[in-house]
């Protein structure tokens, strides 16, 4: 890195490796403005910056760490170079480590790097059982090489429930690691170091995974719900409707009107947009593997509630109940948790998606029409996943979408052997957090199909 | 464009200054830059922190129109740009009709005369190089987003009657958002972009004391403190913003205050809260008590200079 420019191309680099959409546009602008300003003076400088290359809130918070760890004194560079060596020493020991241990008599094991990532992450008493099962195995009587498959797959299937255990703040870290690198070690090392840090500018409960809210987080929640649900109520329709307000001239009422006049235009009639109010169904997955996610998806059914009008609510386990009632008209989220946690047969069962499907469909015919939107929460580990994808595929016919929003993180969807057959009647979204929510909403509810 | 149309950073700051808009460096590098590179500049920010008042001030800065497009849901072309003055065409048609006149042809009403001019067409037809404040954008839909998208770009319009009209001068744009509606990556890659967060209690004091010069400094820190306090404390559906503090701080002027006390809180939280359920988030989770005894921990002020009015109940609990 040695001129100006060549630092801000590196620079942006890094953001777009941390997330944030930088067009070669941007960069040329950001060139483009230090042109202008007074280079010495380190805030104009940031901000001339932040506002070529950093186009909304969210982005803030990885501008303000990137730019703290990128432009500092040599020094300080130096030693960020040393750590982050250090690091990626330790790392390749780890790997190296990994490759030996994951060992069948002699061969290494075929196992995908990701798994690889998670055995690396095992406590040291967990590594040590499999290392034990895997010398067992070596050795055992009667074990020829053509074993080998067999035991990658039970140790596939043992590292994929580690998986399962980690948080999904430590598997995008995983997987963005795997990712993160530019191949320039005075670029990656910022890169590391700000992804580790996340954070944003704005709201951090929108960023907060929903299974770990608080209990005093609950109103909030349900308040930004409510906010970002409005949207639905007022969608304006491309179709129009007679006004009195004199909006778009409406020719063709106009003309008659007047034909008692002599075709002289002396009144003339107006028309105006109509407001577009969907009907949405909405079915809440509330099994066993869902119950730490009730306080995103409950407060998500009563802010929806609080301001759609024409919405019906079901939550389904291993069949469907309607819980429209316990949300309408009611403004003590407290309580109405309360009563439907208690009184729901279908709380914290198993989940069957293809009989609560079917009982939507024999029992609520009425509310799949053309201008459903049927919003689907759930993690998608469901029995019957293929009768549930010919379900699905039977009511997308008669909705005009489903939206699957998907509690899993998308690291852990290619684990799932249904999704891809789901995807198939649905749009997908990983939807674990206010700011996922967020922007499904925004991008696929304000259109005007 | 006036003759002040190449200011220099640290003149904008004084003129932003001279018009009683304080602002911080972030925020007057990216407005400069914004003039400087003759690019749209796109304020988010939650309501009431002063986007709007940003093209107000651009407009006074170099003295020249501001022209207002105030987006709402359902914003079409023919409100944005231009419509024909329908009623003026058909009297014209009319009288021609009646004064048998035999040249009657398409010229004779679709000409400039019978043109309704819109907020965009009157930027790009103005004679001098106007502000154009393009108001919460995020309201519109995506189509309409699309169409301003193309007009930003080239700042020209076709007219089907009358031909393409240029801009003589490129507009000084302001586009505003409230964040209800995520923007195109398109619109956002064209924009020199800032966001307005809530002011610091500090910034928020030189605020008081530039819209409301007779506001004492103690006044003005109590009610600072406060209104930070119940933004940072409370999870509020709608928080207090920069224009309720200061019709705060103007009520409690109006009231004689020289300091904050629980019955002046509690008689004028109507200006603060504007909806019921904040109000009662605010008496049930704070109270006007609660309110007081936080600003007086935050001042550091002694008892003697802080009175609370409470019936049976003192502020310092």
């Amino acid at each position: 890195m040695n001129s100006l420019a060549d630092n801000i191309v590196g620079f942006a680099q890094i953001l777009r490796q941390l997330g944030v959409r930088i067009s070669i546009a941007e960069t040329i602008d950001a060139v483009n403005s230090l042109t202008i300003i007074d280079n010495f003076d380190r805030d104009e400088f940031r901000a001339a910056l932040k506002s070529t290359l950093i186009k909304n809130a969210e982005d803030q918070a990885a501008f303000e760490q990137t730019f703290n760890l990128f432009f500092v004194p040599p020094e300080a560079k130096q030693e960020q170079r040393e750590a982050w060596d250090s690091k990626q020493q330790l790392d390749l020991e780890q790997s190296q480590q990994a490759q030996e241990e994951l060992v069948f008599q002699g061969r290494p094991l075929d196992i995908p790097d990701e798994l690889r990532d998670v055995y690396k992450l095992l406590p040291e008493m967990e590594k040590q059982r499999l290392q034990e099962f895997l010398e067992k195995t070596s050795t055992g009587h009667n074990v020829k090489e053509s074993f080998q498959p067999v035991v990658e797959n039970l140790l596939k299937s043992s590292l994929s429930f580690w998986q399962r255990q980690l948080s999904p703040e430590d598997l995008a870290q995983l997987a963005a690691a795997r990712r993160q690198l530019l191949g320039y070690d005075e670029l990656d090392h910022v890169v590391d170091s700000a992804a580790g840090l996340g954070g944003t500018g704005r709201n951090p409960l929108l960023y907060k995974n929903m299974q770990d809210i608080a209990e005093h987080e609950i109103p909030q929640v349900t308040s930004l719900i409510k906010r970002l649900a409005h949207r639905l109520t007022t969608r304006i329709s491309r179709r129009f409707r007679m006004t009195g307000r004199r909006k778009l001239i409406d020719i063709r009422q106009s003309i008659r009107r007047n034909m008692r006049y002599g075709g002289i235009m002396i009144s003339l009639k107006y028309k105006t947009q109509k407001i577009h109010k969907p009907n949405i169904v909405v079915l809440c997955d509330v099994s066993a593997s869902m119950t730490k996610y009730v306080r995103f998806t409950l407060p998500l059914l009563f802010g929806l509630s609080s301001v759609v009008k024409n919405i019906e609510s079901f939550v389904f386990a291993t069949d469907l109940e309607k819980v429209t009632g316990y949300f309408r008209g009611r403004d003590d989220f407290a309580q109405v948790t309360e009563e439907l946690i208690s009184s729901s047969a279908q709380m914290g069962q198993g989940t069957n998606l293809y009989i609560a499907l079917t009982s939507l469909e024999a029992q609520y015919k009425k509310l799949l029409s053309p201008s459903t939107l049927l919003f689907i929460i759930s993690d998608a580990n469901t029995l019957a996943p293929l009768e549930t994808a010919g379900e699905l595929s039977l009511i997308s016919k008669k909705v005009k979408r489903i939206l699957w929003l998907n509690t899993q993180p998308k690291e852990r969807w290619s684990q799932n052997s249904a999704i891809p057959l789901f995807s198939k009647h649905c749009s997908m979204f990983e939807c674990y957090s206010l700011a996922h929510l967020t922007k499904i909403l925004s991008l696929n509810l304000t259109r005007q199909s | 464009m006036s003759k002040k149309s190449t200011l220099s950073m640290p003149e904008l700051r004084t003129a932003f200054e001279a018009h009683g808009y304080i602002s911080d460096k972030e925020l007057l590098t990216t407005v400069y830059l914004a003039l400087k590179l003759e690019k749209p500049l796109l304020v988010e920010g939650a309501p009431g922190v002063g986007k709007t008042e940003i093209a107000k001030v651009l407009s006074k800065v170099f003295d020249t129109e501001l022209i207002r497009l105030q987006c709402y849901e359902g914003l079409d072309e023919n409100k944005a740009l231009y419509e024909w003055n329908y009623q003026r065409q058909l009297i014209k048609i009319q009288m021609l009709r009646d004064t048998a006149c035999q040249n009657l042809s398409e010229d004779d009403v679709f000409s400039l005369d019978y043109l309704l001019e819109r907020p965009l067409l009157k930027a790009i037809r103005a004679e001098n190089r106007p502000v154009l404040l393009i108001d919460e954008i995020d309201k519109t839909d995506e189509e309409f987003e699309a169409f301003l998208f193309e007009i930003l770009s080239d700042f020209q319009i076709s007219i089907p009657e009358l031909g393409t009209v240029s801009a003589k001068h490129i507009p000084i744009v302001v586009l505003t958002s409230n964040h209800d509606r995520e923007l195109s990556e398109g619109l956002r890659r064209r924009c020199v972009y800032l966001y307005i967060d809530y002011p610091t209690i500090d910034k928020e004091i030189n605020i008081i004391r530039a819209k409301i010069p007779e506001v004492t400094e103690k006044l003005a820190l109590q009610i600072a403190t406060a209104v930070n306090h119940l933004r940072n404390s409370l999870t509020l559906s709608k928080q207090p913003s920069i224009a309720e503090t200061l019709d705060w701080t103007r009520a409690l002027i109006a009231m004689h205050a020289d300091h904050l006390d629980s019955t002046m809180v509690k008689q004028t939280m109507g200006l603060l809260f504007k909806n019921r359920d904040d109000l009662t988030a605010f008496q049930k989770d704070m109270g006007a008590d609660g309110l007081c005894a936080a600003v007086k921990q935050a001042t550091g002020m002694t008892n003697t200079a802080y009175h609370c009015h409470n019936d049976d109940a003192s502020c310092g609990g």
